[in-house]
């Protein structure tokens, strides 16, 4: 009987540690919004750029000075808002990907994914060739090529059987071809079009415009509800094959359908941003660190986490090297340093 | 009688420089006379040197009235005491004016040059009416050689002398 | 004349005020809106002007609505001017330009060149930022970074009426910067001009003076330029396939030479030379170097510049050209190559040969591949005359900058 009420009196903490940190996040990704507002080469006061936001919700009631109405609106916003957005879906990807391969060192780009997707932007960017016209050429290819490895690695996993090491050996097969067709298309392309690849995989908020938040915003509409109407499944995946489809849990179809949703996510981000890395792989860690395991609120937790590492690193690629824009891919490559360090620091044994 | 050598000195500074000042501002007026009799018109000459598109604005002191001028209708407009006009490749403007009674002041001109992106003031001129009726002319317009107005306005000496100074404080440079 | 007249015409001007406050994207002054600025609307325009600004008139003309009235009277007799870009685009101007943002280096120079007023350039790339030599003037000026990382927000801020992009060179980045620019702000002018290469140059610099009001300025520079190219074409043209020089062009980096596109094989080729190791479709290709002694070139040319950072504008350092070639000299077989035992290997900076300056290195070639059909060239002079005649920097060749060596 005390057993019992220690482990509920336990449950309740770890629910209240959770609510806390859930509540937390989305009061530091509010303050952190606010902050990277502010944030530009244009010089106005934090009063001006919130003026300028309301002049643009309540047009009559407020007015903007000068050209912050304009510069907020057009150049500061929808990119502040895209990187909380894709860095919520990419850590949301990422850790389906650690559930599902059972591997807490996957990320979303883990089965090649970014590797295709540089491809179709090389493709696009050096043969002009595409499935879309226009200013959609590069993100049309990229999306299409990441969704093309998705494809293969769930064609080769029927082939052998669908399970955890299967899944990454193709996708480390996937991973290799894809480099090696843009390494030749880069070698072969001329240095303009050589810089431009190399741009793009550098990842970038910079592109970002109203409609790209949109879709994106959309398709994780879309799909985060059902991922977290799944959320159970997953942490019966977690505990291994054969526990999962004792419960009841349809190990393969899951497996697949969350691989196909994470790599949908994925996929729809960095074709708009050219592929930044670390946010799918350190935020979920974090969250994992901070609120334990339970995929039910870990989805949730490490997409606020993720939105709040890319956020932080936007700014921070912003000011560093004011005027100048660092791509942000670069300032979350940093990232992965301590994260690291702090792994191989705080090594348990297994 | 003899100009004690300071004097000379001065005018002699004044005669290199004059050129000076009148390249600071591209109008320069002279008038037909400077003490016009009771109701006489006379004549107003605006000399235009280095600008091809601009407007000068002329002010009449009180009493004085604005009669006719010689550029054509559409680049004129006078109003009360103030006469525009719009100079576009002209080199000279006259203009009539007549005198009232008595009465004296300034006749006052701001200039604008359009192309030149610059403004300043022309020259005051000061006339006075001397109370004498005057007979009646037949209009003016025929070029009336410029009595001594420039020396009338002490702003001008000073102007000079700025010019002077300002030339031979640059005049290491080269 | 009589007051009656003067009456009607204020009447007139009062009508005509508000008739021309709406026409905001038109000539300042022209009433009628025909796109034809009269010498009558002006006047009416100018007296406008000075009764608002003198005698208490009631008239909306600023001071620079009257400045740019008589600038299109002045320059392009009263009517917009239709500009046509090098990437096609026609935009019609309806007042002078006041407020320049370039984004390209060599745009920049042709409007020095063309004795635009550089206070009027409000913002400068960074490149040319940096140039401390070569722009003296922009060093005050704000940077708005380059073509791959542009710096909207401060573009923006500036309000400039015109922007100056490449038009086709890193084109797609170059569209998006217009785009986001015309989205953001409908006034601004984008104007896309690549003033570097040799078959378009001549025509951007006419454009680009009809649209600063400097026509006969354009005319001088651009008869200035096509005298020394033509020039060269000519004496290139009556050359025999036979009798063309082979030549070795380096690029900055060891063993890496130019082909298919670069600009650098197209000025080869412009000075009479052959390059036998532009085949394929790479521009820069690394060359086997067995290949340069078995083809034994006839002249060698070596490029200084961005990669090899000596010379150019920002130093004198004879020296230093000569160790590069001392050293390219000493490479192992090269002794017997026509070139090194003719003593036909030059050093040539980039900044004469790439850019908008490409006449003057092309002069350079033409010369070292035909010393004889092309005596009477003088490259020297000509660069000379250009930073003193055209660009107005105070740089003495004899004593600054490296450019060339022998």
């Amino acid at each position: 009987m005390e057993q019992n009420v220690i482990i509920q009196k336990g449950y309740s903490r770890l629910k209240k540690t959770r609510a806390l940190f859930i509540g937390g996040l989305l009061a530091a990704l509010v303050i952190l919004i606010g902050l990277a507002v502010t944030l530009g080469s244009a010089d106005f006061t934090v009063g001006e750029s919130y003026l300028a936001i309301l002049a643009g919700l309540f047009p009559g009631t407020f007015t903007a000075p000068g050209m912050a109405g304009i510069i907020v609106w057009d150049y500061r916003l929808h990119r502040v808002l895209f990187a909380v957005v894709a860095g919520f879906g990419l850590a949301v990807a990422g850790c389906v990907m650690q559930g599902i391969l059972r591997n807490p060192l996957a990320s979303p780009f883990t089965l090649g994914i970014a590797s295709a997707a540089t491809t179709g932007a090389s493709i696009a960017i050096v043969l002009g060739a595409g499935v879309a016209g226009g200013e959609f050429l590069v993100i049309g290819n990229a999306f299409l090529f990441a969704l093309l490895a998705a494809l293969a690695i769930y064609g080769m996993a029927r082939y052998r059987g669908i399970g955890s090491e299967t899944m990454v050996l193709a996708g480390i097969a996937v991973m290799y071809l894809f480099s090696a067709v843009t390494s030749l298309l880069q070698y072969v392309g001329s240095a303009e079009e050589l810089r431009a690849v190399v741009f793009w995989t550098f990842g970038s908020v910079d592109k970002s415009t109203w409609p790209k938040l949109a879709i994106v915003s959309l398709v994780l509409a879309c799909t985060i509800p059902y991922l977290l109407y799944r959320a159970w499944d997953l942490n019966a995946l977690a505990e291994g094959d054969e526990v999962a489809a004792s419960l009841g849990v349809p190990v393969e179809r899951s497996m697949m359908v969350m691989m196909m949703i994470a790599s949908l996510i994925t996929a729809v981000i960095i074709c708009f941003t050219g592929t930044i890395g670390f946010i799918g792989l350190v935020a979920p860690h974090i969250t994992r660190m901070a609120i334990g395991g339970d995929f039910r609120t870990l989805l949730p937790a490490s997409g606020l986490v993720g939105a709040l590492l890319l956020l932080s690193a936007d700014s921070i690629a912003r000011s560093v090297l004011a005027p100048q824009v660092l791509p942000v891919g670069i300032v979350t490559a940093f990232l992965g340093v301590p994260f690291f360090i702090y792994l191989f620091l705080h090594r348990r044994s297994a | 009688m003899s100009l004690p050598a300071n004097h000379l000195l001065c005018i002699a500074l004044l005669l290199m420089v004059v050129p000076a000042a009148a390249c600071a501002s591209p109008v320069t007026r002279s008038l037909s006379t400077a003490e016009p009799g009771a109701g006489e018109v006379f004549t107003v000459l605006l000399s235009i040197e280095g600008m091809t598109l601009g407007g000068v604005v002329e002010t009449l002191p009180a009493g004085y009235a604005f009669v006719a001028t010689d550029l054509a209708d559409d680049r004129v407009l006078a109003r009360g005491q103030q006469v525009a006009f719009a100079v576009m490749n002209d080199s000279r403007i006259t203009y009539q004016v007549r005198a009232p009674a008595s009465g004296s002041g300034d006749i006052t001109g701001r200039w604008e040059d359009f192309l030149g992106e610059s403004d300043g003031q022309v020259a005051a001129s000061h006339v006075a009416a001397d109370g004498i009726e005057a007979p009646v002319e037949s209009g003016g317009g025929d070029p009336v050689p410029p009595a001594a107005q420039e020396t009338g306005s002490p702003f001008a000496v000073l102007a000079a002398v700025a010019a002077l100074l300002l030339a031979s404080g640059r005049g290491g440079r080269r | 004349m009589n007051r009656r007249c003067l009456l009607a015409l204020a009447l007139l001007l009062i009508v005509a005020v508000p008739a021309s406050a709406s026409a905001m994207d038109g000539t300042p002054g022209d009433v009628d809106g025909d796109r034809v600025l009269t010498s009558a609307e002006y006047a009416s325009a100018a007296l406008t002007y000075l009764d608002a600004a003198y005698m208490g008139g009631a008239g909306d003309l600023t001071r620079t609505d009257i400045r740019d009235a008589a600038w299109v009277s002045a320059h392009w007799d009263g009517r917009p001017c239709e500009i046509t870009d090098s990437s096609g685009r026609t935009t019609t101007l309806y007042r002078p330009l006041r407020r320049v943002v370039t984004f390209s280096g060599e745009s920049l120079e042709t409007l020095r060149s063309l004795g635009f007023d550089m206070e009027k350039v409000v913002a400068v790339d960074k490149y040319s930022h940096g140039k401390k030599t070569f722009f003296p003037e922009c060093q005050g000026k704000a940077n708005v970074g380059s073509i791959w990382s542009p710096d909207m927000e401060q573009v923006l801020i500036l309000r400039p009426d015109a922007v100056f992009l490449y038009a086709t060179i890193s084109t797609a980045t170059c569209d998006d910067i217009q785009k986001r620019l015309e989205a953001s702000s409908p006034g601004i002018r984008v104007f896309r001009f690549d003033c570097f290469k040799p078959a378009t140059y001549p025509g951007e610099i006419r454009t680009i003076a009809s649209a600063v009001g400097q026509k006969e300025r354009g005319e001088e520079f651009a008869a200035f330029y096509e005298s020394t190219m033509n020039r060269i074409r000519d004496g290139a043209a009556g050359i025999p396939d036979d009798e063309r020089v082979r030549v070795y062009f380096e690029y900055w980096f060891d063993y890496t030479t130019v082909a298919a596109g670069a600009g650098y094989n197209e000025k080869t080729r412009l000075a009479g030379g052959v390059n036998p190791f532009a085949t394929g479709t790479a521009e820069y290709p690394v060359v086997d170097p067995e290949a340069i002694i078995v083809t034994d070139p006839e002249v060698v040319v070596k490029l200084a510049g961005q990669g090899l950072a000596v010379g150019g504008y920002a130093g004198h350092d004879i020296a230093a050209f000569d160790a590069i070639r001392a050293g390219m000299l000493e490479r192992p077989g090269w002794s017997s190559i026509s070139a090194v035992k003719d003593d036909r290997v030059y050093v040539i900076h980039s900044d004469i040969l790439g850019g908008a300056q490409h006449f003057i290195g092309t002069a350079y070639l033409a010369k070292w591949f035909y010393p004889d059909r092309f005596a009477d060239l003088d490259p020297h002079a000509v660069h000379q005359r250009y930073l003193t005649g055209f660009q107005g920097i105070d740089f003495d060749l004899a004593s600054e900058g490296t450019f060339v060596y022998p």
